[in-house]
């Protein structure tokens, strides 16, 4: 417990100083003189994204969705370049955790590959989208976005076992089943979904949205696989990831084809989400998750609350 | 939930298995690349035209206001200056989705080779999409 509450001290320390005063450093010309030299700020984020990604495991949310608002909160970067580094944060931490969850069963391209198809078309139009809007515009609507999961979390249901009564004809078509052993209660389940038609049009909306914010969208993806095609939590957990590589991918290229994506924000973004990531899950076994959660929400609303502000601010300014 | 002992159903497809096969290797790979590069650039041992230390004067810019302030054309122009340490950087970060689009090109034939064609089709339309966004047609169009 004692090492999540340095995190979110760190967290918090951190984002104080630079929350108070972050465009004290404009100068004349339009460009920055800021107070750290560049390596000070590599650490900073590096530092910074290692304790969100402690946070974001516990918490039971993914990185991605945390570190666009928190980080476009605390930090000078341009939106765009937030955005960039969120998509890669997502994609990075979703294929360094993809072999494992594929080798085990537990993903299922086969479930995957239909939702990913619709989500990354959905993804490279928010992409589009979101580096064509005004600033403001977008910020505003992250605002409403992240608002809007944050009420997700505390409302949605999740179902172990989902019973299917009969797949849908696309489902069978597609042969949409398959079986993994759940060692939690030493038996294999077999698994099928339904209304598929509806979840490939979900995934447009959910894939429009990660674009759009560069988000990853695990917070969508597990509901939509678990509540709505019916398939079992793990499963669901598990084949969330591999659609987020899916997703995220298409969503890059557009970022990359814009030059949103500058390395100095985005590697010290990705290595300290993963090492972040890695520490969490270490340590998850041995802390009070629910309180995490709490404390991740709250967070989540108070990003999203700034983002809103922020859009309205800017669209009257 | 259908709980069986002796599941009718296998547990992991043949293509799921070598696609996970093929992703560990290169995920090691691009985290290799990813932190050399970056070191590289941040060193100093390969130049840069624009300076990592001018990078923070800049980044409050939208990506557009940034590629004209610092002269950097976007698409894949950045292609042709991989001898610089920023270029090198992002190419390692142009790693991760390259990859994940030649795996699902992959994906395309294993299906094929397993008497999928459903799934072959599926994979294939998605290589589509991953080309249309990666080639800028949209942004230009």
């Amino acid at each position: 417990m004692k090492a999540i509450s340095l995190a979110l001290l760190a967290l918090v320390a951190l984002a104080s100083p630079l929350l108070a005063d972050t465009t004290a450093d404009v100068v004349s010309g339009g460009l920055i003189q800021t107070a750290l030299p560049w390596w000070g700020w590599a650490l900073l984020l590096f530092t910074f994204t290692v304790a969100l990604g402690v946070v974001a495991v516990i918490g039971g949310v993914g990185g991605g969705v945390l570190f666009v608002p928190i980080v476009a909160a605390v930090f000078p970067f341009h939106f765009d370049f937030v955005r960039g580094a969120g998509l890669m944060v997502a994609l990075c931490g979703a294929l360094s955790a993809g072999p494992i969850l594929l080798r085990k069963g537990l993903a299922s391209m086969r479930l995957g590959w239909p939702m990913a198809l619709f989500g990354s078309v959905g993804s490279v139009a928010g992409a589009f989208l979101g580096l064509s809007l005004p600033t403001g515009i977008v910020e505003g609507l992250l605002g409403i976005a992240i608002m809007g999961i944050v009420v997700l979390m505390l409302l949605s249901s999740r179902s172990d076992f989902p019973e299917i009564v009969r797949s849908d004809p696309l489902a069978r078509l597609l042969g949409l089943r398959g079986a993994y052993r759940d060692e939690s209660i030493g038996r294999t389940v077999e698994w099928r979904v339904h209304r598929t038609p509806l979840a490939l049009a979900a995934y447009l909306v959910i894939g429009m949205i990660g674009g759009l914010f560069g988000l990853g969208a695990g917070w969508a993806n597990v509901p939509a696989l678990n509540l709505l095609l019916g398939a079992p939590l793990k499963i669901a957990v598990a084949t969330s990831g591999f659609v987020m590589t899916i997703n995220s991918t298409a969503a890059t290229w557009v970022y990359i084809n814009q030059a949103a994506i500058l390395p100095l924000i985005a590697v010290p973004s990705v290595a300290g989400m993963m090492i972040g990531t890695r520490v969490g899950a270490e340590l998850l076994p041995r802390v009070r998750a629910p309180i995490i959660r709490w404390i991740v929400i709250a967070l989540m609303a108070l990003a999203g609350m700034r983002s809103l502000v922020a859009g309205i601010l800017g669209a009257f300014s | 939930m259908n709980g069986t002992n002796q599941p009718d159903t296998p547990l992991v497809d043949d293509v799921q298995l070598v696609y996970a096969s093929l992703l560990v290797w290169f995920v090691r790979i691009a985290l290799v690349a990813l932190f050399t590069t970056f070191i590289l650039y941040a060193t100093g041992i390969v130049s840069s035209a624009i300076r990592i230390s001018d990078v923070p004067t800049h980044w409050h810019l939208s990506a557009r206001e940034y590629a004209l302030a610092t002269q950097t054309e976007g698409g894949w122009s950045w292609i042709v200056s991989l001898d610089q340490g920023r270029t090198l950087s992002l190419a390692s970060l142009v790693l991760f989705p390259a990859g994940t689009m030649v795996l699902t090109a992959i994906a395309i034939g294993l299906y094929i080779r397993s008497r999928l064609p459903v799934y072959a089709a599926i994979t294939f339309l998605q290589v589509v999409v991953f080309a249309v966004a990666a080639s800028g047609i949209l942004a230009s169009g």
